[in-house]
């Protein structure tokens, strides 16, 4: 099923549309303004809505329409799609809630659907959800209060309040997104299809998924195995524990499973597990920016106690840290670049006194190390640490070392804030703490 | 779910090349004559659930004992209407299990780990999903925390690695390709070496 007409659609047809405050319906009309293409809204009990010329039926619309969003009262629905159908449609989103989620009566109107879809096939997103943004199309056929920035991420979710969450977080963290999908019940459309089409699109380079309950299992483990060879997909399972798993069934309407046999069949699948919403995050962020890789990790830091800290937490995660050959060692104190207070070993502590000079040659060494592909770069406030200047070196040692990933951690809020933004730039993530660092390469280490 | 018989199983354990301990299926007290394994046995009922709390399994039966354990066996037969008698070879190793089953989501899965108190207590277990790959199946035994028993410890000697991995494979074979199977349980498997045997399996389909 080509699902392009629901991210890449020229014309969009929403159904439900009205100008009362509050209203999905508005929302969705605000929401696509910025949209290039046109919107027709439809609305049996209007003659104009925002000053456009508003339609009884779907079917009363001359031009052929791409995108059908649904946002009218459950019992409308099955009568809607029909029209849809009818009027030939591309694709569909269903908004509206009162499905599968509240129990048989929802079911059997989506069976209904089902069947009203038998004979041409559609793709259908939802229903019971937020809707999609396609922020290069940009479109925003949500009614989600925020537009998302263009960029790597393609993000799938259960939850639809979560992405409101997610939008607003990386708003502020200048990230962005290709696609924005809630799934809500997921009825039609799921997983399988959406990851499928995300990793035929050039301008994807990262998956995140919110996980409530899986239904086909089988499939989802087959594309993502496929796919995860390419792209990676990281994804938060939520309903864990018994208890969190009773609150899922009430809110969207999927089986759930084991968590330590998801959790196996995440691994077979290739799927990064993520633990919590920061981790995903970091994951999303720096998989946008750097490449993944298979070798080892060096550390360089201006501080003793971050690298230890950086150290244990590679153990945790097994993460493999590399090593400083004696032949490499024997060179460098000959060259004596370094004084002589430094020992040559992984993590490479430089000194509290580190200015951007010592940070260059010690990058420099690590870099050229044929075993490393990932440096964390750690940088801690002291009396003589000159944030900008470090990090205009270390855009220049990116640039050297292409190939090569590097993830900063320089600590602190105020006196790192340009730093940041300049590294960041550049596509360089920085984050706060030695964890975030090490779990940010946890994203980046490809197992084999 | 319906539990097959010692026979229907055996057949399809050994389709898939799943080693078992040497077994004899007596109907009644004469049959005894066909064993051809040398002491100790194991004598147990077939197909009863619970047997080691019904008293229905004797370990290390001796010549000497044979006569009373056989008598009290089949009368316990009788009684809880099993459909016959195990004998078996008493062979001393690891005590491990596996079993697998049907999920609603991900279809087929295994689970493995070491027996007694590590599943019981510890829940040390092992998952895995069909069709399990190599890699996976090195896992499922690396992953458990009781690994370094596995690999033995003091004098006890441990589990062949390979053998193990081999048989996890053709378990998930057999779960895989058997498609009406819903459960199946070897439970205890014993190992020693590159010996692995289930001795006590149950399949429900």
């Amino acid at each position: 099923m080509d699902l392009k007409p629901i991210f890449f659609p020229k014309t969009v047809a929403v159904i439900g549309a009205t100008e009362r405050a509050r209203s999905v319906g508005r929302g969705l009309m605000e929401n696509l303004k910025e949209f290039k293409g046109k919107v027709f809204p439809v609305n049996p009990n209007h003659k104009e809505v925002f000053s456009q010329k508003c339609f009884p039926k779907i079917t009363d619309i001359q031009e052929e329409i791409d995108l059908a969003i649904v946002a009218v009262k459950a019992h409308l629905v099955p009568k809607i799609i029909k029209e849809c159908s009818e009027k030939k449609v591309k694709g569909i989103i269903i908004i509206s809630s009162g499905f599968s989620e509240i129990g048989e009566e929802g079911k059997e109107r989506e069976k209904e659907i089902k069947k009203l879809l038998e004979k041409n096939p559609l793709p259908v997103v939802g229903p019971n959800c937020l809707g999609v943004i396609s922020p290069f199309a940009s479109l925003n056929a949500s009614f989600a209060p925020f537009l998302a920035k263009k960029g790597e991420i393609a993000f799938l979710s259960q939850s639809g309040a979560l992405i409101d969450a997610v939008l607003d977080f990386f708003q502020k963290e200048n990230i962005g997104f290709s696609f924005i999908v809630s799934l809500g019940n997921a009825a039609f459309l799921s997983f399988p299809e959406f990851i499928s089409f995300f990793s035929r699109q050039k301008f994807v380079k990262v998956i995140c998924l919110y996980i409530e309950g899986i239904k086909r299992g089988k499939d989802f483990i087959k594309i993502c195995q496929k796919v995860s060879q390419k792209i990676p997909i990281v994804a938060i399972k939520a309903g864990k524990t018994e208890k969190g798993k009773k609150t899922i069934l009430s809110h969207t309407a999927s089986l759930s499973t084991s968590f330590e046999i998801f959790k196996t069949a995440l691994k077979k699948a290739g799927v990064i597990l993520v633990e919590d919403l920061k981790e995903l995050f970091i994951s999303a962020k720096v998989l946008s920016w750097q490449e993944r890789f298979s070798k080892k990790i060096g550390i360089l830091t201006n501080g003793g106690g971050a690298g230890v800290l950086a150290v244990d937490f590679c153990e945790k995660e097994k993460l493999p840290l590399v090593e400083i050959p004696e032949k490499i060692k024997m060179k460098i104190q000959k060259e004596k670049s370094f004084p002589s207070y430094i020992t040559f070993q992984n993590p490479l502590d430089i000194g509290g006194d580190a200015l951007p000079e010592r940070y260059e040659k010690g990058g420099e060494i690590l870099l050229s190390l044929k075993d490393l592909e990932g440096l964390l770069v750690i940088l801690t406030p002291q009396i003589v640490t000159d944030p900008v200047g470090t990090a205009k070196v270390l855009i220049k040692l990116k640039k050297r070392f292409k190939k090569k990933s590097m993830v900063c951690v320089f600590m602190g809020k105020e006196s790192m804030r340009s730093a940041s933004h300049l590294l960041e730039e550049e596509k360089i993530p920085v984050f706060e703490t030695p964890k975030e660092g090490v779990l940010a390469m946890k994203a980046l280490f490809l197992r084999k | 779910m319906k539990l097959l018989s010692f026979f229907e199983t055996k057949k399809i354990l050994e389709k898939y090349k799943i080693p078992i301990l040497e077994t004899y299926f007596l109907e009644k007290i004469d049959d005894f004559k066909k064993v051809k394994i040398s002491p100790p046995w194991v004598i147990k009922l077939s197909g009863i659930p619970h047997r080691t709390e019904k008293k229905a399994v004797f370990l290390k039966v001796k010549e000497k004992n044979l006569k009373e354990v056989l008598k009290k066996i089949f009368s316990l037969k009788e009684k809880l209407k099993s459909e016959g008698i195990l004998v078996q070879r008493y062979f001393e190793g690891i005590e491990l299990f596996l079993g697998g089953k049907e999920d609603k989501i991900f279809g087929k899965i295994l689970l493995f780990g070491l027996g007694g108190i590590f599943v019981e207590v510890l829940k040390d277990i092992s998952y895995g999903i069909c069709p399990l790959s190599k890699k996976e199946a090195q896992e499922m035994i690396k992953n458990l925390k009781g690994y370094k028993i596995l690999k033995g410890y003091r004098k006890k000697e441990g589990v062949s690695e390979k053998k193990l991995q081999k048989f996890l494979l053709s378990f998930s074979r057999l779960l895989e390709k058997e498609k009406e199977i819903k459960e199946a349980d070897l439970n205890p498997l014993l190992g020693k070496g590159k010996e692995i045997f289930a001795a006590d399996f149950k399949i429900w389909t």
